[in-house]
């Protein structure tokens, strides 16, 4: 089994690219339907909905087209397409509503930004 | 391509914010990690301690900057601490881009005398924490 680092790690907003990325975290859900029979002694389940959801941290800086992007859609509520390349070819891709845009700062900090993404309809691998 | 430590020095003598503060300390007298026991004072040294990645991608670097003045006396340092401070400004020197620059803390310690014939000088040291992008 292979490991990667996170040195080709890329997150882009609308095909522009997110500078500064602390940490990143995507979450795919399934949602289950329970269809346990009287009589079972075994609770069964079928598959259902799929969702998902981004969060991470970033470095604040409005200067870079991706931090105003993802800024942009905070604000506005649009709808974005998302990126994210795991390593090298490995992507996760999915358009997203920004829910949670939080710049902070602190004393003997610098400014960052933690952001949380909803995944709106199909998600989708390569 | 430069390092994040000839970055640091053209920074810390960048203009005449050191050279000619009242204690003036020469371009010359600024040096990375150490000095001479035998040379002449005010000085200032400086490193960059515990450099990692910043973000997950590695396209900005972190690191811990400590720049020690030393001189005869307290109020020397203390003046010399101030010039260290108003040279700690966010840039790009030596190519590189130097992002951001918190100071986190100043620290005076006054000379000490033991009971031999040596003479500790004054010091004072700024610490900052640095982002860069190389």
């Amino acid at each position: 089994m292979a490991v990667h680092n996170t040195s080709d790690f890329t997150f882009t907003v609308d095909s522009t690219a997110v500078a500064g990325i602390v940490d990143a975290t995507v979450t795919l859900n399934t949602e289950t339907v329970d269809v346990t029979e009287l009589g079972n002694t075994a609770r069964t389940y079928v598959a259902g909905i799929t969702n998902g959801t981004a969060s991470g941290n970033l470095y604040y800086d409005i200067g870079d087209a991706g931090v105003a992007a993802l800024q942009a859609a905070a604000l506005s509520g649009a709808e974005i397409a998302c990126v994210f390349t795991l390593y090298t070819s490995t992507t996760i891709t999915a358009n997203a509503i920004v829910t949670s845009w939080t710049p902070s700062v602190a004393i003997a900090d610098v400014v960052r930004v933690a952001f949380e993404l909803q995944f709106t309809g199909t998600v989708s691998d390569a | 391509m430069a390092t994040i430590e000839e970055a640091v020095r053209t920074m810390l003598i960048a203009g005449t914010t050191l050279s000619a503060n009242g204690i003036d300390v020469p371009d010359a007298r600024v040096t990375h990690g150490y000095r001479l026991q035998s040379t002449a004072l005010p000085a200032v040294t400086y490193e960059v301690a515990n450099q990692a990645p910043a973000d997950v991608s590695r396209g900005i670097m972190q690191g811990e900057l400590a720049v020690t003045g030393i001189a005869e006396t307290s109020i020397d340092a203390a003046t010399i601490g101030d010039a260290i401070e108003d040279t700690l400004v966010a840039g790009t020197y030596s190519g590189i881009d130097i992002d951001s620059i918190v100071i986190t803390s100043k620290t005076l310690a006054p000379p000490t005398v033991g009971l031999g014939d040596e003479q500790e000088p004054a010091t004072v040291t700024v610490n900052a924490t640095i982002h860069w992008r190389p």
